[in-house]
């Protein structure tokens, strides 16, 4: 099961993002950002933007609450691109803080800003380490009264889209994959199981391999759920027949593959992800699209003549009647 | 490009891996804070609505006498409460908060009961008796599209020209293809908690992917300006798409209660509430037909999509947008027509789910490529490694 998916929101105006970061004076970072945490671990990603650019312990920062005191007229956290989105603009708004702590380091130790870096809590200069640590840094910016707080605004370049005449260029890229699913029938009771998935997938480069990992994985099997067991039940007079946890089945521990094999597809080209780390929200939930066509494969081996119409979920009681059906 | 493991990936990432989830200390100690986990103001008040028990049909009237004598029970709002806009559509303005006139979907809310306790307002919403003359109920996206029940008009998509290209095809196969909805099932169902400030201002602390569409929603139901509506999440234990636009009814119904109270009000939904009254993703029906050269390369490609909208616009117009971005999933075909209808039903207005539309799109191509694997007696695979889309 091939997968290709594009990344931006398809109304382009949505794509745009801010993020608040302050330094306080004792060197702790609080950023706050228009990305809501939903479990998908878009604050560590947030936190790793940080630490990364201001060169810090990520224990010295805080990401807090989406709050719309804070950061006004948010996109909604969805179409996979919030880590870009709100990454990309927190990245813009800690280089505007870095930047000007460089020029206080810069003035202090009387040399070129070029020649400033600031690495692992300490101001190097041409490349040598200097007795100013980051809080040093941050105190004696704040003394001279330069500013330690930035808001940052991004939008991705590039994207626009003619709904009049249906062309344009809609998604900053596209995430690529594919999978191949393997299933096993009991041909007397058409229940089933899903041996392994075996999937490569683009990541770009990821910037968190743990979280990149968990949210492929549990696209997968949410995938898997939608194209076997997950049955929506409406009857005739549109009352929801499928309405507790007892109707409506969702794969758990038993139900999930036995295996999954995740192998990462490092891809060299630049792109509009934060560090090139592409989106990995929406698209491995795809792969569970080949689940269904594996089902059906599995039944033909079984019953060569069977007639299964293209209608998922492949339930097992569908499964069972196509084993046994004739054209 | 190069494949690595995950170990390999590990050691030379130029961040070291990203580390662990900050989240998960606090994930496995039990203490990370969602909403119904924010300690409540004294004073705090509890919701529970009262949704439709049938799918289409006008309200003949609402008796809520017995329902307000019921002990605990501070007020029961309905759609008259309702002091700015009674209208909750973010894309199309066609969805009410609170019933007026008619019901268009089988849990629709028509009141909102408020009390001193959580039990107190669902044993009050059982007493609510409402009569509605039923009006005639549609579920099947075709069959809305036969009566015109369109929420937009048809979008087509179109590449090269299908017409002159069937000529061109030495196989062709037709069929049709489904895909039902799926339900969200964030371990955390919606809610919200609504605690009013000084001089009007209301902070709405929301389970939303979209803060920003509950402050502006609020503000338009409630008649007062955005910066008077202050919304915070930390967390949800779940969205999947489910609570980027229906998080808001929950939101602006505890503030429009906190609004008329002047008193902190909440609402977590139970399970089978949520299940009940909140959309999924869209089930689809459509129709394909492909046309291949002897050599298998995929010369031709028409679908036409039939999108179950549910009773309102909600996200649907966006999302039958990516599934005609992606009825071509990884292929690339020179000629492609693809027409998709968003049909209007009387089900709970499905909404976004990851995915959004795209998984509906390339099942289809997916079923016709199957099909036409099939006919031939070759395997699948044969067509989709002739037809994906390279570097140019």
């Amino acid at each position: 099961m091939p997968i290709c998916f594009g990344i931006s929101f398809t109304k382009t105006l949505l794509n745009q993002a801010r993020s608040l970061v302050h330094v306080y004076t004792d060197g702790s970072i609080g950023i706050s950002t228009g990305a809501v945490e939903m479990g998908q671990g878009v604050n560590t990603k947030m936190l790793q933007v940080a630490a990364n650019i201001f060169s810090i312990s990520p224990a010295s920062i805080k990401v807090n609450t989406t709050n719309t005191y804070r950061i006004a007229n948010t996109s909604p956290t969805a179409a996979s691109a919030t880590a870009d989105l709100n990454g990309k603009a927190t990245q813009i708004a800690c280089m505007a803080i870095l930047q000007r702590l460089k020029q206080v380091a810069a003035d202090e130790l009387k040399m070129p800003v070029d020649d400033i870096q600031i690495k692992d809590e300490f101001v190097y200069a041409n490349g040598k380490k200097t007795d100013w640590d980051w809080k040093k840094l941050v105190m004696a910016a704040y003394i001279k009264r330069i500013s330690l707080s930035e808001h940052g605004h991004y939008t991705p370049p590039g994207i626009h889209y003619d709904a009049a005449k249906e062309k344009g260029h809609p998604f900053a890229y596209h995430v690529y994959g594919t999978a191949i699913i393997t299933v096993t029938i009991d041909c007397l009771r058409g229940i089933y199981e899903t041996d392994s998935v075996k999937v490569v997938h683009d990541f770009g480069s990821s910037m968190n391999t743990m979280i990149d990992r968990g949210q492929c994985e549990g696209g997968i099997v949410q995938g898997i759920g939608w194209m076997t067991m997950e049955e929506i039940v409406y009857d005739k007079e549109g009352k929801l027949r499928s309405n507790a946890l007892s109707t409506y089945k969702i794969p758990d521990i038993y139900s999930v593959p036995e295996e999954i094999t995740i192998h990462p597809l490092e891809t060299i080209k630049d792109n509009l992800a934060i560090f090139r780390s592409k989106a990995v929200g929406e698209p491995p939930l795809m792969y569970g699209i080949g689940a269904y066509f594996a089902l059906r494969n599995a039944v033909k081996a079984f019953n060569p003549v069977a007639e299964i119409p293209y209608d998922a979920p492949m339930t097992p009681e569908k499964v069972l009647m196509s084993l046994y059906s004739h054209s | 490009m190069k494949a690595t493991s995950f170990i390999v990936q590990f050691l030379y990432s130029p961040l070291g891996g990203g580390g662990q989830n900050i989240d998960s200390y606090t994930h496995v100690r039990g203490e990370s804070v969602y909403l119904d986990d924010i300690p409540v103001v004294n004073g705090t008040l509890y919701a529970a609505a009262f949704d439709s028990p049938v799918a289409h049909g006008k309200i003949v009237s609402l008796d809520t006498n017995e329902a307000i004598m019921m002990p605990g029970v501070v007020s029961i709002l309905t759609a008259n409460d309702i002091p700015g806009e009674n209208q909750i559509g973010g894309i199309i303005p066609d969805e009410e908060l609170l019933a007026g006139t008619h019901v268009h979907f089988c849990g629709m809310p028509i009141a909102l009961v408020i009390a001193e306790t959580d039990e107190a307002a669902r044993a009050a919403v059982k007493k609510i008796k409402v009569v509605i003359e039923p009006l005639p109920v549609i579920t099947d996206p075709r069959e809305a599209k036969e009566k015109g029940e369109l929420i937009i008009p048809p979008r087509t998509f179109q590449l090269g020209d299908t017409t002159t290209a069937w000529s061109q095809c030495e196989h062709i196969f037709e069929g049709r293809a489904d895909t039902n909805g799926q339900e969200h099932l964030y371990i955390e169902t919606q809610g919200a908690y609504a605690v009013p400030q000084e001089n009007g201002a209301i902070r709405i602390y929301s389970s939303t992917q979209g803060p920003t569409a509950v402050q502006r929603t609020a503000a338009r139901v409630l008649g007062v300006s955005m910066n008077q509506i202050e919304v915070d999440t930390t967390r949800l234990g779940g969205g999947f798409g489910g609570k980027e636009d229906q998080a808001t009814t929950w939101g602006v119904m505890v503030a429009l209660a906190a609004y008329h109270l002047k008193k902190p009000v909440k609402y977590c939904l139970h399970r089978m509430e949520d299940m009940r009254m909140t959309g999924k993703r869209h089930p689809y029906s459509s129709d394909f037909k492909i046309g291949l050269s002897n050599d298998l390369k995929i010369i031709a490609y028409e679908a036409t999509f039939y999108q179950n909208a549910g009773a309102a616009a909600d996200l649907s117009p966006a999302v039958m947008e990516r599934t005609l971005f992606h009825c071509t999933n990884s292929y690339f075909v020179p000629h492609v027509k693809a027409t998709a209808y968003s049909c209007r039903t009387n089900l709970p207005p499905n909404t976004a789910f990851r995915g959004f539309g795209g998984p509906q799109g390339m099942f289809v191509i997916e079923a016709a490529i199957a099909k036409a694997a099939e006919q031939l007696g070759i395997p699948a695979t044969d067509i989709q490694q002739k037809n994906f889309i390279t570097d140019r």
